[in-house]
């Protein structure tokens, strides 16, 4: 269409953003803002911080180790929640209804509730432990404070990004065309490897992708259930400021964490669009 | 391409105790043949399609395609195409892998698939559209390509669920053309699923009624249209006029309430008999005036109200407590007021007597 009309400034969209805005600009992008420059600030001026972050092995070791368990805690999401979420968007009845709301109370229950329940579960004298031993295991052996349990935490508490990423995926394939697969000639798997699983794939890429930057960041469960050896940045950046009272290094950390989430998520806003992350067109 | 035949036999598909979707059906379909499943919603048209391609499981009977039982085989080895009402392409292929699928899926050769799908788009009209993506294309092209697709592996049967739906009635009528012209030039048998009376009587070779799970009628347009079996069959097929009658005194004079006697041709019924009249109301003649002597085979109406439909009109004729469908040529209505009385009648050969349901 070719309009001659002069793009006009609605001041309409703006004001309804204003109230928002003020609020991140002040309580998100100020204090941002104020980390950045104490990174390159504390004690001193200069880029100090950064150098003896790269410097350090036990750094680069713990940024290693988010990752890597990151990439874990995502694919078991993804593992277990695709069959979960594929029988919630394709079953008829209440089933599909009942797994959702079992998602749902999942994710509105609190990290710290669910993280304390894991505690409980594992602890030496919680039930894991001690059907462990059942089968002969003595000692029962040792599953709290390991890397196993805050995987096995961080799993639990984003099965309900990951499943419902691909549930909204999900729901809008058209049953249909699975009946015409298969009476084209093809057998159920090669339904789903040829029809579904493409189908499901922008599901897939958004979870993956919520799930992965979420895990980056996550604290409370890698801090209170994993092993204080192996620990994730977050629990290193929470050390450096409680502990050796290290803002500035801290604040360097953070920024670092910061922006490899950034780079992810440009890499996923250059090849998917940023808008499908929040459920627009597919 | 092979010419197969199909044959229903019992064939039942309940869900749960009481609900009854199909209900003993019993069909024997040549080679080649189009027929059509003709009802309304909930009528186990559908249901009956869905169990003949396998997506459904029948409850009983046999279905068996030249001679060979299908009815517990899997989709994927029936060897039968489907097209459905809202297409069901595949939106993440292009148009030429979506009709190469089934080709794929048989393991053929990527030459071989290409050729052949390039030759099933341009059967279609297609040709050249091989590249693009079906959110690309008009409902009517999608429609094709959902042909082509269901064509190219040559199946020994083609149902068709509704196909022309979603399309809209110039595009419809364009289409109902291409599926006789690719019908006739394929050769292949065609089951298609309609709720449309017009639709059916246009392009079948038989039309099979459906209604509350069975076949009520199955026959050529004609018969059922001229000839229906049932009152739900004539008032499903075409405008009608149903009157409840009975046989007076011989077997070939009924007594209709209201309008007093008229002349059938001689058939099966007796004296007491009570029976259902079918008379079209294209059928039925209409002058302004009033009858001299009094015949059979003719009553004195007043015209009640007048609906132009351009090539015709339908006058609804009013006699005491009854009424009478009236189509009248536009040029011979050109008289015909609102309130008018007039003479409507009709030769005795244009009674159809169907015996009570």
């Amino acid at each position: 269409m070719t309009m001659s009309r002069k793009p006009r400034i609605k001041t309409g969209p703006i004001l309804l953003g204003l109230p928002a805005g003020l609020f991140l600009l002040a309580f998100f992008l100020v204090p941002l803002g104020y980390v950045t420059v104490l990174s390159f600030s504390d004690p001193s001026w200069g880029i100090a911080n950064y150098r003896e972050l790269f410097n350090s092995r036990l750094f680069l070791m713990t940024l290693g180790n988010t990752f890597w368990m990151a990439a874990v805690v995502t694919g078991l999401s993804l593992l277990l929640a695709y069959p979960l979420a594929y029988v919630a968007a394709t079953s008829k009845g209440t089933l599909g209804k009942t797994i959702l709301m079992i998602v749902a109370l999942s994710f509105w229950t609190s990290y710290l509730v669910r993280t304390y329940a894991w505690m409980v579960i594992l602890g030496v004298q919680g039930p894991i432990p001690a059907l462990v031993a059942l089968f002969g295991h003595s000692p029962p052996p040792r599953l709290l404070f390991t890397s196993f349990a805050a995987t096995l935490g961080m799993t639990h508490g984003l099965i309900p990004f990951m499943t419902m990423a691909l549930f909204a995926v999900m729901k809008r394939i058209d049953p249909k065309l699975m009946d015409a697969a298969g009476s084209l000639g093809a057998r159920p798997w090669r339904v789903f490897w040829h029809i579904y699983l493409p189908l499901s794939a922008p599901g897939i890429i958004n979870g993956i992708t919520l799930v992965f930057i979420t895990c980056l960041g996550f604290y409370v469960m890698p801090v209170l259930l994993g092993s204080p050896r192996e620990q994730t940045i977050a629990g290193l950046i929470g050390d450096r400021m409680e502990q050796i009272l290290d803002f500035g290094g801290a604040a360097a950390m953070s920024l670092v964490l910061l922006a490899a989430s950034l780079g992810l998520f440009s890499v996923y806003s250059r090849y998917f669009g940023m808008d499908r992350l929040w459920g627009g067109r597919i | 391409m092979p010419a197969r035949s199909l044959s229903l036999r019992n064939l039942v598909k309940h869900y749960g105790a009481l609900q009854r979707a199909v209900d003993d059906v019993s069909l024997d379909v040549a080679p080649g043949e189009f027929i059509t499943f003709l009802g309304p919603s909930g009528s186990g048209k559908t249901t009956t399609l869905m169990m003949i391609a396998g997506f459904q499981e029948p409850s009983g009977g046999s279905i068996n395609v030249d001679g060979r039982a299908i009815g517990h085989v899997p989709p994927y080895e029936r060897n039968i195409g489907v097209v459905f009402q809202n297409y069901a392409l595949f939106p993440h292929m292009s148009v030429a892998n979506n009709v190469a699928f089934p080709l794929k899926m048989r393991g053929e050769a990527k030459k071989e698939r290409q050729v052949k799908s390039l030759e099933a788009l341009a059967r279609v009209g297609l040709g050249g559209f091989g590249d693009r993506y079906p959110g690309e294309l008009s409902g009517g092209q999608q429609q094709r390509v959902a042909l082509a697709r269901a064509l190219v592996f040559q199946p020994d049967l083609i149902l068709l669920d509704e196909p022309l739906g979603a399309l809209d009635k110039n595009l419809r009528e364009h289409m109902q053309i291409e599926l006789k012209r690719i019908h006739r030039e394929v050769g292949v048998t065609m089951i298609y699923v309609t709720h449309d009376q017009t639709e059916a009587m246009t392009m079948s070779d038989r039309i099979a009624v459906f209604n509350s799970g069975k076949i009520e009628q199955v026959g050529t347009p004609l018969e059922v249209y001229f000839r229906p079996r049932t009152r739900f069959a004539a008032s499903f097929v075409g405008d009608s006029n149903l009157i409840d009658a009975e046989f007076a005194k011989d077997d070939r004079t009924v007594r209709v309430p209201g309008f007093g006697e008229f002349t059938v041709n001689p058939g099966h019924s007796k004296r007491g008999d009570r029976v259902n009249l079918l008379i079209r109301p294209e059928m039925i003649r209409l002058r302004p005036g009033k009858s001299q002597n009094p015949s059979t085979n003719a009553c004195d109406v007043t015209v009640e109200s007048i609906v132009n439909y351009g090539d015709n009109l339908l006058v609804i004729g009013r006699a005491g407590e009854r009424s009478l469908r009236i189509r009248v040529p536009s040029l011979d209505g050109k008289s015909l007021r609102e309130g008018m009385p007039c003479v409507a009648e009709w030769d005795q050969d244009s009674i159809h007597v169907m015996a009570e349901r």
